[in-house]
């Protein structure tokens, strides 16, 4: 195949399709592991915040007692907390730098399958270019060093999608057998990948109809047999887990359980960004001001009508007071749910317009150029004195910026004129839907990160043969995008350039 | 295996059948739980177990678990089982003297946490109560008010492993600076 040339693979059966290009894909693949060993190395010591704190006190509980907890407004998946107990139990607090190491090993796979799909969706060049991409893509690549679940997660849930997608060629093709092995793997992978993030649990059902739609020619059995299958998987791997839970609770619980408290924080009176809410501390020692004061208002501000009083009796009125608090008289998280749920709804039925206005915040805070790594510069979370916090922080910083930028945009260009008709789309744009429409309750730069690989594998697409498919209506829906994200980059402009600033340290 | 075939699916059925059947062999009442929990003769890892089951499976606060099991377990020799009684699972269910603020820690645990030390150091187990105690993810209504840091992970890893601690000086500073942190700039996930 000529490595220059667009393929046709959208008409073409995949088994006809030439081997991947394995070597260069191990080539790239061990450059990215490379870059991220180099920048591990060069960030440690790390210290820990936010949830990486929560996840490394559950695995000191199950080291010392035994015992998985719960973390009162939460009931995260085991699989993380449960890696670090591994982890501390074999090389004590050195341990977390063990776990790090392995994040950045196993990063590869993500790398890997970025380019399998790069390579199946669009060519063997743009699989190279997609993996020159993720390579240097640094805020995916960061979570290798911090101690949240996104590498491991990732690491499983592209995988899984890989499979699905592969899945739907063979049974187009014919081969049954092969489909039937690989929606089995997917659903394997998918039911591991819930043990480390609940945040697939819908998915896999969406999925599945998806599969069963492009199924339906075949008859409602056949249709019905592919896609109960990657479901039944799911069920069957987490099982021990929700068997388990049934146990401890004496209630069912599948995967974990975040949404009441996912609902207090989004469908509320308080605007919670959470790619700039850790700078508070910060900006106050370095005398800045709060960078919620320079947020838009209108797309934070309370719903008209309402006048905080001091509701939590702390003695000061806030902004919080003016909503809902969460419900007390359940003493556990899984049973705080229904009932937060339907505050959150209630509150939000109650005031239409302040809904639609905070949730085009949450999409603004969602496509947000910032990333954890940002964030971390913006903390100063990184070691005085190491070249990541110095000479590069600069340069670094805006490699940062720019690749969540570009793979935005040069992603929504490769969606819309690059990318065929076919499994992959559909299965695209299921996942950018999902993330979407459960952005809408809580978002940040982290939410994102599903889609990463997913835009890096398209703008490869969109770099390597630029337009391919110029009807109207692929044209407008490009046009309408742009000039969405555009909007929503415009909404949350003051405290992305706030953070920003901080993050390459201009403001000090 | 034949094209089409619903093997895979009887296979993960069954798979799922004999899980479930092993479940429901293994299970423990909430009675047996509760006695177990109180069991002096129990192992301490089937009083923690037996503790999780019940302090869990009640869904409102039960005093025999806030009160009567917490002080069983603070009175342990085991200091594992008075770690134990320090963690989320009992400090839920908490029963405060009546004019109580809604929000406050369990009385029991802080009493037990914050009681003068021993010879004057911190031995690996106040240590380790320390954490458990006050770094747990929450709020105050469970004893958690901070999460947890990088130092404080290494001494609770160290008492463990039976590394020497810091002197008393350094790990009360430590504290005392962490207790400076302003309570409304609070950290986000």
């Amino acid at each position: 195949m000529n490595p220059s040339a667009p393929d046709a693979s959208h008409t073409r059966p995949a088994s006809l399709l030439a081997r991947a290009p394995w070597k260069a894909i191990a080539i790239i693949a061990l450059a990215g592991v490379a870059l991220r060993g180099i920048l591990l190395w060069l960030v440690l010591p790390l210290d820990i915040q936010s949830d990486e704190a929560n996840y490394l006190y559950l695995a000191l509980v199950k080291e010392r007692l035994g015992i998985y907890l719960d973390q009162h407004r939460y009931f995260w998946p085991p699989g993380y907390p449960w890696l670090l107990s591994k982890s501390i139990h074999a090389f004590g607090i050195d341990g977390l730098n063990v776990l790090r190491g392995l994040q950045v090993a196993l990063s590869s796979v993500i790398g890997v399958t970025t380019m399998l799909f790069a390579w199946r969706l669009f060519s063997r060049r743009a699989a190279i270019v997609a993996g020159v991409l993720w390579a240097v893509d640094l805020p995916l690549g960061a979570y290798t060093h911090f101690l949240w679940t996104e590498t491991f997660f990732l690491s499983l849930l592209l995988p899984a999608l890989w499979h699905f997608v592969r899945a739907m060629d063979r049974a187009d093709e014919g081969s049954d057998r092969e489909a039937t092995l690989r929606l089995l793997l997917s659903g394997v992978l998918f039911g591991l990948a819930l043990y480390i993030k609940e945040y697939v649990l819908f998915l896999v059902p969406l999925l599945a109809v998806v599969l069963a739609l492009r199924s339906r020619s075949e008859g409602l059995g056949e249709a019905l047999r592919r896609a109960s299958l990657p479901v039944l998987a799911v069920a069957v791997v987490t099982l021990p887990w929700t068997l388990r839970n049934h146990e401890v609770y004496g209630r069912t619980v599948i995967g974990g359980a975040t949404l009441g408290e996912n609902v207090y924080v989004g469908l509320n009176a308080r605007s919670m960004n959470f790619d700039v809410l850790p700078l508070r501390k910060r900006r106050a020692d370095l005398g800045l001001p709060q960078i919620d004061t320079l947020a838009r208002s209108w797309f934070t501000e309370i719903p008209a009508g309402w006048t905080p009083e001091d509701r939590d009796g702390n003695g000061e009125v806030e902004i919080r007071d003016a909503g809902w608090d969460r419900e007390f008289e359940s003493i556990h998280a899984i049973d705080r749910h229904s009932s937060q749920l339907r505050e959150g709804l209630a509150f939000a039925v109650e005031h239409p317009a302040w809904t639609l206005r905070t949730r085009l915040k949450k999409w603004s805070e969602l496509v947000t150029p910032l990333s954890f790594f940002t964030r971390h510069q913006a903390m100063a979370m990184y070691p005085e004195g190491s070249v990541v916090a110095g000479a590069m922080r600069g340069p670094l910083v805006l490699l940062a910026l720019a690749i969540s930028t570009l793979t935005m945009v040069l992603g929504a260009a490769g969606y819309f004129l690059t990318l065929q008709r076919g499994p992959g789309r559909a299965v695209f744009t299921v996942l950018i839907g999902y993330v979407v429409l459960t952005s809408l309750l809580v978002a940040m730069s982290r939410f994102r990160v599903p889609l990463e690989p997913i835009l890096v594998v398209l703008t490869a697409g969109w770099l390597a043969h630029g337009p391919r498919e110029r009807s109207r209506p692929r044209v407008i829906g490009l046009a309408a995008t742009l000039l969405v994200l555009v909007g929503l980059w415009w909404i949350s402009w003051p405290e992305t350039v706030a953070a920003a600033q901080m993050a390459l340290g201009v403001t000090q | 295996m034949k094209p089409r075939s619903w093997i895979p699916h009887v296979a993960l059925l069954a798979t799922a059948a004999v899980m479930v059947v092993v479940a429901a062999a293994k299970h423990t009442s909430t009675e047996e739980a509760l006695r177990i929990a109180f069991d002096g003769e129990a192992s301490t890892d089937e009083r923690l177990w037996a503790a999780h089951l019940a302090a869990n499976r009640a869904t409102t606060r039960e005093p025999r678990l806030g009160d009567a099991l917490v002080r069983s377990f603070l009175a342990a020799d085991d200091e594992r089982l008075r770690e134990g009684a320090l963690t989320i699972d009992l400090s839920r269910h908490a029963i405060h003297p009546p004019g109580t603020r809604p929000d406050a820690a369990p009385p029991l645990q802080s009493a037990y946490v914050y009681a003068a030390l021993e010879d004057g150091e911190y031995t690996p187990h106040r240590v380790r109560s320390r954490v458990l105690f006050r770094r747990k993810v929450g709020g105050s209504s469970v004893g958690g008010i901070r999460r947890m840091a990088l130092p404080e992970a290494r001494w609770f890893m160290d008492s463990l492993r039976g590394t020497p601690l810091p002197p008393r000086k350094e790990i009360d500073r430590y504290l005392i600076e962490r207790s400076r942190e302003p309570v409304n700039l609070r950290r986000p996930r």
